[in-house]
């Protein structure tokens, strides 16, 4: 699953934002943004939930562990595609979409296919 | 001065959800895990008793007034045919008795608005306790228990400073 668009052609990669030339990228590259703050939140409602679970509810005990899977699921599975741009010498382009994980891992090598195929064809 | 946060080794959200923790816990869960471990720990029945007891230990004696021989009283029940006699002479003690009953009403009532006041003052007592240490129970409640400050291990002394002071006896007394 996508938040947005991405759509690929020759030359250029436009999402629901931006378009991108793909002859100026250098690196194409996903990362889990949210993955540190969603361990963070199931560690923390994870702790809280294990010392002080003779004084809570069942359904606060519930709650939290819903919290603490959730985040969990959430900082795993939420990644965000990374366009680096050649031109601004390896500085990031953009975060250019927002998806699943899995889904965007499997558009990186039709992307990075893509531009070497852009930077091929300007060459010539 | 601009401060860029992505050139922070970390998340910035790292640094919300961690904020936003220590004022959850501040604000919400450590109080409530303090007033709940309160509960459970049977401190409320233990503050009330206590409370109770001493201020059954005020309690004024029953007896007020020293009692008068009551002549016509004595007459009439060793000669019941002088009723009419015995009539004429007043109690002496029919006013001290009713001023007796009167002072022992009123005592009981200080008593009932006193004792009425326990359950309030013990809240007081937590409330002000809570206000005091809002640091140290925010840190044990979001450490769930791994930070234990002192004062909250030995809470028994500190609750019993704060049923004390002038806030808690006002609340207790009214």
């Amino acid at each position: 699953m996508i938040f947005g668009k991405l759509i690929l052609t020759e030359t250029v990669l436009h999402t629901h934002r931006d378009s991108y030339i793909l002859e100026g990228i250098k690196k194409v590259s996903i990362s889990r943004p949210f993955l540190s703050s969603g361990a963070m939140i199931a560690g923390l409602a994870a702790t809280f939930g294990v010392g002080f679970a003779d004084i809570l509810y069942s359904g606060e005990l519930m709650a939290l562990g819903a919290v603490s899977l959730s985040s969990s699921v959430f900082g795993l599975s939420i990644a965000q595609l990374r366009l680096i741009s050649r031109d601004l010498n390896g500085a990031q382009a953009a975060d250019a979409v927002y998806g699943t994980y899995r889904h965007l891992n499997r558009e990186r090598p039709i992307i990075s296919a893509a531009v070497d195929r852009a930077k091929a064809g300007g060459a010539s | 001065m601009s401060f860029d946060l992505s050139t922070l080794p970390f998340s910035p959200l790292l640094i919300i959800v961690g904020l936003g923790y220590a004022a959850v816990s501040a604000a919400a869960t450590g109080p409530e895990i303090v007033r709940r471990e309160l509960e459970k720990s049977g401190w409320y029945a233990t503050c009330q008793s206590e409370i109770q007891t001493s201020i059954q230990a005020t309690r004024r004696p029953d007896q007020l007034i020293p009692q008068v021989p009551d002549i016509g009283g004595m007459i009439c029940s060793a000669y019941p045919e002088l009723g009419n006699l015995c009539q004429i002479i007043p109690d002496p003690n029919a006013a001290a008795r009713a001023a007796e009953a009167r002072a022992r009403e009123l005592e009981n009532a200080r008593i009932a608005r006193a004792t009425s006041g326990a359950r309030d003052a013990c809240s007081c007592a937590e409330q002000i306790f809570i206000e005091e240490q809002r640091l140290s129970v925010a840190m044990y409640a979001a450490s769930g228990r791994l930070l234990s400050p002192p004062v909250l291990t030995n809470r028994g002394a500190a609750l019993n400073r704060a049923m004390n002071s002038p806030l808690c006896k006002q609340e207790g007394s009214s």
